[in-house]
């Protein structure tokens, strides 16, 4: 768990062509986000973890393919996901950014809204059925 | 065993650590009367996940977390990190760790409950504390300040008591006994337990016909990940 500095020091990604400060979800926010991915949280654990930077563009957009693949059950899902997490509209994520963008956002923007924090409640709340 | 871990934690209360705004602070485990609260709010919280009404889940779950710590979430919690985090802590602080076989019954858990003219909203909780202070005369304040495993396993050995007695009465009387008038003989009808009472029921197996079996190669894909 985030504590003290770290935890109020704000982070700033580039998306879309600009600059965006990143807020920290609510707990509000977080349980409307635990209740989006809890659905897919096995797969979208073991996605998350593929994610890494310094990827081909190719290859960012096959494993970010494979994310939106998780979560096709319920199309408009993954965008949303992504729009809670950068605090932007899922069809803003959709008509400015690319794949290769948001693979290189993602690690930093999931380490600092604590989504593993929101995977391990969506667990705990047996939202399993779609994952698994 | 329980009562030796229970007389373990009124020596030593079990507490976990929340990480709030204004510093870690300690949370003790909840009383049987908070318990039997949290519990309550379980249970909606399960039915509300059904209809995933955000709003509704967010309201349960924050109630939880109030009550379990005492603290309101919005002056105390910063991010939902730290929800989550002390939510998760909160649940597995206040799970039982040796549940009653009466909470685990699986006839009445399974079947919609009709509701009764005199019920209301939490009676379930209330007639718990009723049926400990009717038994032993105990205060309220007793009772709700009991451990919640030795409350449950309070209620667990008086309903096996009432059972018993019932019993006991139910077999001196004559409706016990059903008359066969083809072996001209009365034989013994027992009186029936709830399920938790009962040994375990052997699952009947489905018997499929011959003709209705698949036929041919069959691909096992369990385990396997499909793309």
């Amino acid at each position: 768990m985030l504590r003290g500095k770290r935890l109020r020091r704000p982070l700033q990604i580039e998306l879309g062509g600009q600059r965006i400060r990143i807020e920290r979800l609510s707990p509000q926010q977080g349980v409307e986000l635990c209740l989006l991915v809890g659905p897919y949280v096995p797969k979208l654990r073991r996605a998350l973890r593929i994610i890494k930077k310094d990827l081909e563009p190719a290859e960012a957009s096959q494993r970010l393919h494979y994310i939106a693949e998780t979560m096709k059950e319920a199309p408009g899902d993954f965008l949303e996901f992504v729009g809670l997490l950068v605090g932007r509209r899922a069809e803003w994520i959709a008509q400015n950014t690319t794949a290769l963008e948001l693979v290189a956002v993602l690690p930093a923007v999931v380490e600092y809204q604590g989504l593993w924090k929101v995977l391990a409640l969506g667990s705990a709340l047996g939202l399993l059925e779609l994952g698994e | 065993m329980i009562l030796a871990r229970c007389l373990k934690e009124r020596t030593k209360p079990i507490t976990v650590e929340i990480e709030t705004k204004d510093g870690v602070r300690r949370v003790e485990r909840a009383r049987f009367g908070l318990h039997l609260v949290l519990g309550e709010n379980l249970k909606q919280l399960d039915t509300v996940l059904e209809d995933r009404e955000s709003q509704d889940v967010w309201e349960l779950m924050r109630r939880y977390f109030e009550l379990a710590t005492g603290f309101e979430v919005e002056t105390s919690v910063e991010s939902f990190e730290q929800f989550a985090a002390g939510l998760l802590l909160l649940w597995a602080l206040n799970s039982l760790f040796v549940p009653p076989p009466f909470l685990k019954d699986p006839q009445t858990s399974a079947r919609p409950q009709r509701l009764l003219p005199w019920d209301y909203e939490g009676r379930a909780a209330i007639l718990m504390v009723h049926v400990l202070m009717r038994t032993y005369g105990w205060s309220l304040d007793r009772v709700v300040n009991l451990e919640p495993e030795v409350g449950l396993a309070l209620i667990s050995e008086i309903l096996v008591d009432e059972q018993l007695q019932q019993e006991w009465e139910y077999g001196l009387s004559d409706v016990s006994r059903v008359y066969n008038p083809t072996a001209k003989r009365s034989h013994f009808k027992p009186l029936p337990r709830p399920a938790w009472m009962r040994y375990g029921v052997e699952e009947l197996k489905a018997r499929i016909p011959r003709n209705m079996l698949p036929l041919g190669k069959v691909i096992d894909v369990a385990g396997k990940e499909i793309t």
